[in-house]
């Protein structure tokens, strides 16, 4: 843990106290150059305001349907800071309720996964159904004959819905659709799930999971970033150029030649995703897996197949990626600590032997003891200790500003190492958070 | 077990017990090359999150090829994650011999937690904090002349589902 980010925290928040800093001055997005105040990484008021406004009224993805294939399937997570149940019902319908009892608000399942018809309060033994209706209270007779009408149940979060397996919650009741928060970036999701040959993906029991002390936001600007690979991954590199699967100074070449199919590109809503046609570190080389190629081929056709393979992490505003072998969800814990979660995807269709060689590539370079990811996240410590420092507390986004142009989809297109989607994702972070709060009666 | 058994399983456990303290030793010392000399030519290093299933992921399941790549890495390579180098304590309780398989491998189990600390500035995040991670290690041991050698090393690790940070060195 960091011994002291407090210096950085008072300044700011007694600047914004004195009426000096608005939010609004935080990101500046300017012709060709685009800047971050550095306090976004380590001022609790920002951070308190981020679960407020930000997460409390997004989607936020909380399950894979496969998670919980059958009914009575649970797993418990936590939308921000609020705790929630993600359940599957008797007939197949998936809630997520607040996990607390509606009598004196214990919570009433302690599990991270499991199966249950019902959850009990331990503390008074107040029963509820799987859906979050009461079942019953111990010692009924304590209360008086109408009391089944006072609709006490577990709540249930106002807005839940999936798309091919996705499912997401929205603690806002008034937010757009789940379809149209995601009309921009539904043909990547789509494309992701095409890597299954039926377009179907599965989930081992086990998840891997880090934690970090550093600012959430870290990962979700470094998932997309095209620019870090040959600095922060010298060491995978060199262990590819040791085992003969790279060439020395290949990997710098391909990424800068004019005309490849290696774009970052930013979208609108903050998400964004980083493409490339020439392969990424730490993901599975399928050249030569000549069978699950034709069986792409085969249930999509030629040109469809090239647009699947292409490699892709997609970026969904605020906290979720979707890599090319794994789902990624960022928990914001708290302004100087994180939690990841990555589930790696199982292809259906593609054969156990494609699968597990998968796996053991996503091994290779993830998880606390890979050879790739934790090196990212010792800079995101780093970039956490360095934000202290403030004067010129400007943090640079602008690499290739002058250079994107915009396309038909509304997506605005960068080199594959320029920091377009980062500057999606603060845009959207900036909405979001000069967004004036509800008032007290619309929100939840 | 018989009385007249003793002495041999005695001298069993204190040669194991040898083995393992020098392989925590080897580990701390930061005498990669030598440890991974340890392991034999088909050795396993693994640290499992669910059950070991094949299509489960693990922390660490590492074939010999992947452990000679490991050692590579944090002795060869510019591992952000490793820079600075962690300093490590091994501690090992419970040694137990449970016996002999039907590959003349030696099943041997033990507690270890190993006591981290990355040095550096301590003003800054993840540096300067004393650490310690806990495991229950199997080993399975084949004869190596007077001593062992290492076909597989599978640690548990207490916290082994749980968000963990920085596990770049070896348990």
């Amino acid at each position: 843990m960091p011994p002291n980010p407090k210096a950085g925290e008072m300044a700011l928040s007694d600047e914004m106290a004195e009426g000096f800093l608005e939010i609004s001055d935080l990101v500046r997005d300017e012709v060709r150059r685009f800047r971050l105040h550095c306090s976004l990484y380590v001022d609790q008021h920002i951070f308190d305001l981020e679960l407020e406004r930000i997460f409390e009224r997004s989607w936020i993805f909380v399950a894979h349907d496969q998670m919980i294939p059958d009914p009575g399937n649970y797993l418990t997570t936590n939308l921000g800071k609020q705790p929630v149940i993600v359940s599957r019902d008797e007939n197949g319908k998936v809630h997520v309720l607040f996990n607390r009892c509606a009598h004196r608000g214990s919570v009433v399942c302690r599990e991270e996964r499991g199966h249950a018809n019902v959850f009990r309060c331990p503390y008074h033994g107040w029963v509820f159904g799987n859906d979050g209706h009461l079942i019953g209270a111990s010692q009924r007779n304590g209360y008086p004959d109408d009391f089944l009408d006072w609709d006490l149940k577990l709540e249930p979060v106002p807005l839940v819905e999936s798309y091919r397996g996705l499912i997401f919650a929205n603690l806002d009741p008034n937010a757009p659709s789940l379809s149209e928060r995601l009309s921009t970036v539904r043909r990547y999701i789509d494309l992701w799930c095409e890597r299954s040959p039926v377009g179907r993906l599965s989930f081992s029991e086990g998840i891997h999971r880090y934690e970090f002390p550093a600012n959430w936001k870290l990962q979700a600007e470094n998932g997309v970033d095209g620019y870090h690979g040959n600095y922060v991954h010298e060491s995978f590199v060199n262990i590819l150029e040791r085992s003969g699967e790279r060439k020395l100074g290949v990997t710098t070449k391909t990424r800068n030649t004019v005309g490849s199919r290696n774009f970052a590109k930013g979208l609108p809503m903050g998400d964004g995703l980083l493409e490339r046609e020439d392969g990424m570190l730490g993901t599975f080389d399928y050249r030569g897996h000549d069978d699950y190629c034709k069986k792409v081929e085969g249930a999509y056709g030629q040109e469809r197949a090239d647009d699947i393979m292409m490699q892709r992490n997609i970026f969904i505003f605020p906290n979720l990626f979707l890599f090319e072998s794994h789902i990624r969800l960022i928990h914001p814990v708290r302004v100087d600590k994180s939690y990841i979660d990555v589930y790696p995807t199982y292809l259906e269709g593609a054969g156990d032997q494609l699968n597990l060689e998968r796996l053991s590539e996503h091994e290779r370079f993830f998880g606390p003891s890979g050879f790739g990811a934790p090196d990212d996240i010792e800079i995101f410590v780093c970039a956490q200790s360095g934000a202290a420092a403030t004067k010129n507390p400007w943090l640079e986004f602008s690499r290739g500003m002058h250079r994107e142009i915009r396309n038909e989809f509304g997506e605005t297109i960068g080199h594959s190492t320029d920091e377009t989607p980062q500057r999606s994702l603060y845009r959207e972070w900036l909405q979001k958070m000069t967004t004036a709060q509800l008032p007290r009666g619309q929100r939840t | 077990m018989k009385p007249k058994e003793f002495p041999s399983e005695l001298i069993a456990l204190l040669s194991v017990q040898a083995f393992l303290y020098q392989e925590a030793r080897l580990l701390d010392d930061g005498e990669l090359e030598e440890w991974l000399g340890l392991f034999t030519e088909d050795g396993q290093y693994v640290l499992p999150i669910k059950d070991g299933a094949p299509n489960e992921p693990a922390i660490v399941r590492d074939s010999r090829p992947r452990i000679e790549e490991r050692v590579f890495r944090l002795t060869h390579t510019m591992a952000h994650s490793q820079r600075p180098r962690s300093r490590t304590q091994h501690e090992l309780t419970n040694i137990e011999l449970l016996g002999w398989n039907d590959n003349n491998e030696l099943a041997v189990a033990c507690n270890q937690t190993v006591h981290e600390l990355r040095p550096g500035n301590p003003f800054q995040a993840g540096l300067a904090q004393p650490r310690s991670i806990h495991g229950r290690c199997c080993y399975r041991l084949v004869q190596d002349g007077e001593s062992w050698k290492i076909r597989e090393k599978n640690c548990v690790l207490l916290n082994r589902e749980y968000p963990i940070y920085n596990l770049t060195f070896i348990f």
